[in-house]
């Protein structure tokens, strides 16, 4: 059989549940991983790229009205908004892309749920001028179109899926359907940490610059370690990112901020590990928002990005062993967030990353004002402000 | 052959299970096997229940029953579609588990096999599933997306909802390391098919290298499920090529019978695809002959649809019979 290099299972999570059809492929996914990471010419091509035209490294900044309007720890914000195309998905988006051209795959798909993810994979292929074909939910279509528009622009083929729930579980379904069809041709650019094996080591690798960066950067400003670092949760390649340099340094709180939507009562929402129950979904065993007859269910988030029934199983890890914790956001509380970080640091932030403010603006006077709370902005908020505006009743107003 | 014999010692005369001695008959009487596919409770239970019956005396030699998933990975349009107006019309684990037992009360003994995702089972309770599965007289299982790596772990209830504690080991671990243990030639297939529990039916598709077949196959019963092509389900235009490389390189590693699946829309399909198997699956051509309207015993559409699929099969199997 064949041998696997690096571990599939992070504790019981993880592991690779897909069809017998797309095994091989991700055992020649796992092998040309390896050789990248032994590489130095990889290491190097990558290091280009993140330097010269993501614009790494991004700044750590001290958001001192914010940190002030809240009334306590000084509140340090890790600005993955700046990379080119506004969000962290570009991290993993480029490095797969140069899996992809070491494999000699001519065409990559990808699934994309707020369309930050498809955007990045679409600018990656651009680059290196591969084919690009990206699912995306109905839904998440309508709700997302400036998103759609760019990925035309840079070439990609955008295929709307209707099946099921038309939102990303949905796209990642076809995605996977399109792969297992696919597969000696294509790389499917996986766009979070979920997934089989593995996809959720792979992302978890090119998104711990993130982690890198701003773990050097808060030792440069404030001489010391911070107290917590906080990021929102979906898929969990932002969060798992920038907790993974962190690992080790156990007075570092590492804390999850999944979206609780409409409330944990109401059942719409989409915070897996809080709703406690475990499945199987794209290849990986996690905490699944799934019923007792093995149905996944219906998830919502007004952040199109965390709006997933699953989660990576790294995350479910942490959280059993207590590494990491992970707490929940509201949609009103993302919404107010949204707006308090654009009024007072003049930053609009992804609705998806303000589910991780929300959070902050709970923690940061419970730390006091000795205290140093690392979050990361894990995209800009351009794409949502339509969005935004039509909650608030239209943009005229 | 000795070589065979040594390969698949799992499978020794008295644990032979009663797929595959189906499956052996056909093949004695110098025919093939028909193995047809519904989605369970599709549009209805009672359809369900009805289209089983009618199928197996249509000609079908093994029946299989899909339990229905919000998120089947290896379906193509036909079966998803299915799978959600069967969801959307109360379709249920237990539900399927009870057309099964009211087929061999109903005094059917063919066998049966439930297609089944792993989150089905995982959700269920493995355990209670696999002991369910025996009691209704489900003789088999196929699981799209149980690789070998997974299967271990997995049918040895060490991955079971019903303990969800919370309790987890505190290493980082291969699933290999856990398959290793299990899947040798000496392992005793009690773990898949023990005390009248379901064998497992392994899955070899076009891609898989000839080396991971033995792997595949071992602990397993019944008969391989070859896929035809890389893809999903769904009844295509053409039917690839490399199928004979693909078959006799699964002969060379086990005695159980090969039957080969996906795409298969007529009994011309069949008739070509059993040239190189010792019989054919077809899903989505049977499903796509049941419309949506069909579940209310006693109706027009109901009757209808279950003599449109009784012809159908009846025209597969005397097409992979005839010499």
């Amino acid at each position: 059989m064949s041998q696997q290099r690096l571990p599939s299972h992070f504790g019981e999570y993880g592991g690779m549940f897909v069809p017998e059809t797309v095994i091989p492929a991700l055992y020649e996914l796992e092998e040309a991983f390896v050789g990248c990471l032994d590489d130095p010419g990889f290491h190097a091509e990558l290091e280009y790229y993140n330097e010269n035209y993501i614009g790494r490294p991004t700044p750590l900044y001290r958001a001192d009205r914010l940190s002030d309007e809240c009334g306590g720890a000084r509140i340090y914000l890790k600005r993955e908004d700046l990379n080119h195309t506004g969000a962290h998905k570009i991290n993993n988006a480029l490095g797969q892309m140069l899996i992809a051209k070491r494999l000699g795959k001519a065409r990559v798909i990808a699934e994309t749920g707020a369309g930050q993810h498809g955007v990045a994979t679409a600018t990656a292929a651009a680059l290196f001028n591969l084919e690009c074909v990206v699912y995306m939910g109905e839904d998440d279509i309508a709700r997302q179109s400036l998103n759609v528009y760019r990925m035309r622009l840079l070439g990609a083929e955008v295929r709307s899926v209707s099946s099921g729930t038309r939102t990303l579980k949905d796209a990642m379904n076809e995605a996977i359907r399109d792969w297992v069809t696919n597969v000696r041709t294509t790389h499917y650019v996986v766009g979070s940490a979920a997934g089989p094996h593995p996809y959720p080591t792979i992302v978890r690798e090119f998104q711990s610059v993130i982690g890198r960066e701003a773990r050097r950067q808060i030792l440069a400003k404030e001489g010391r370690l911070p107290d917590a670092v906080v990021a929102c949760v979906g898929g969990g390649s932002n969060s798992i990112g920038i907790f993974h340099p962190f690992r080790d340094d156990r007075s570092v709180k590492l804390i999850g901020v999944e979206a609780a939507g409409k409330g944990m009562s109401t059942g719409l929402h989409s915070a897996a590990i809080n709703a406690g129950r475990k499945g199987i979904l794209h290849g990986s065993l996690q905490y699944l928002m799934t019923d007792d007859d093995g149905q996944i269910l219906a998830t919502h988030s007004v952040a199109a990005g965390l709006d997933y029934p699953g989660v990576g199983p790294e995350h479910c890890y942490l959280h059993d062993t207590g590494r990491a914790t992970y707490v929940t956001a509201t949609d009103a509380e993302a919404l107010s967030a949204f707006a308090l970080l654009s009024r007072t640091e003049g930053i609009i932030p992804a609705l998806e990353s303000a589910h991780a403010i929300a959070y902050v603006t709970r923690l940061a006077p419970e730390l006091g004002r000795d205290g140093v709370v690392v979050v990361n902005l894990s995209g800009r908020g351009d794409k949502d402000v339509q969005q935004v505006a039509d909650l608030e009743g239209g943009i005229s107003r | 052959m000795r070589e065979r014999e040594s390969v698949s010692s799992v499978s020794s005369a008295s644990n032979v299970s009663s797929i595959q001695r189906t499956i052996d008959a056909c093949k004695a009487s110098g025919g093939k096997a028909l193995v047809t596919f519904v989605t369970g409770g599709y549009p209805s239970m009672d359809f369900t229940a009805a289209v089983v019956e009618k199928m197996i005396d249509s000609g079908a030699d093994v029946v299989e029953i899909g339990v229905p998933f919000t998120d089947p990975l290896a379906d193509g349009p036909t079966i998803q579609a299915a799978n959600m107006a069967a969801i959307y019309s109360g379709a249920t684990v237990q539900g399927i588990l009870g057309v099964v037992g009211t087929v061999r009360r109903d005094g059917y003994r063919s066998p049966i096999v439930l297609l089944v995702y792993t989150n089905s089972i995982y959700r269920y309770g493995t355990s209670r599933f696999l002991d369910e599965c025996s009691e209704a007289g489900v003789d088999g299982l196929v699981v799209p997306d149980l690789p070998v790596e997974e299967r271990a772990a997995f049918l040895n209830g060490t991955l079971d909802a019903s303990k969800e504690t919370g309790h987890v080991s505190d290493e980082t671990r291969h699933s290999s390391d856990a398959t290793r243990d299990a899947s040798g030639p000496t392992h005793d297939a009690s773990d898949v098919d023990s005390g009248g529990r379901p064998v497992l039916i392994p899955l070899v598709a076009p891609t898989t290298a000839a080396d991971r077949i033995a792997d595949i196959v071992s602990g397993c019963g019944g008969f391989v499920y070859c896929i035809s092509t890389t893809g999903v389900t769904g009844v295509r235009r053409v039917l690839p090529e490399h199928l004979e490389e693909l078959t006799a390189a699964i002969r060379a590693r086990t005695h159980l019978p090969v039957c080969i699946g996906f795409g298969v829309g007529s009994g011309e399909d069949a008739r070509a695809v059993c040239a190189h198997a010792d019989g054919v699956i077809v899903g989505s051509a049977i499903v796509e002959r049941i419309p949506r309207d069909a579940g209310t015993p006693g109706t027009e559409a109901f009757d209808s649809a279950l003599s449109a699929v009784g012809r159908f099969v009846a025209s597969l199997k005397s097409a992979i019979m005839r010499p």
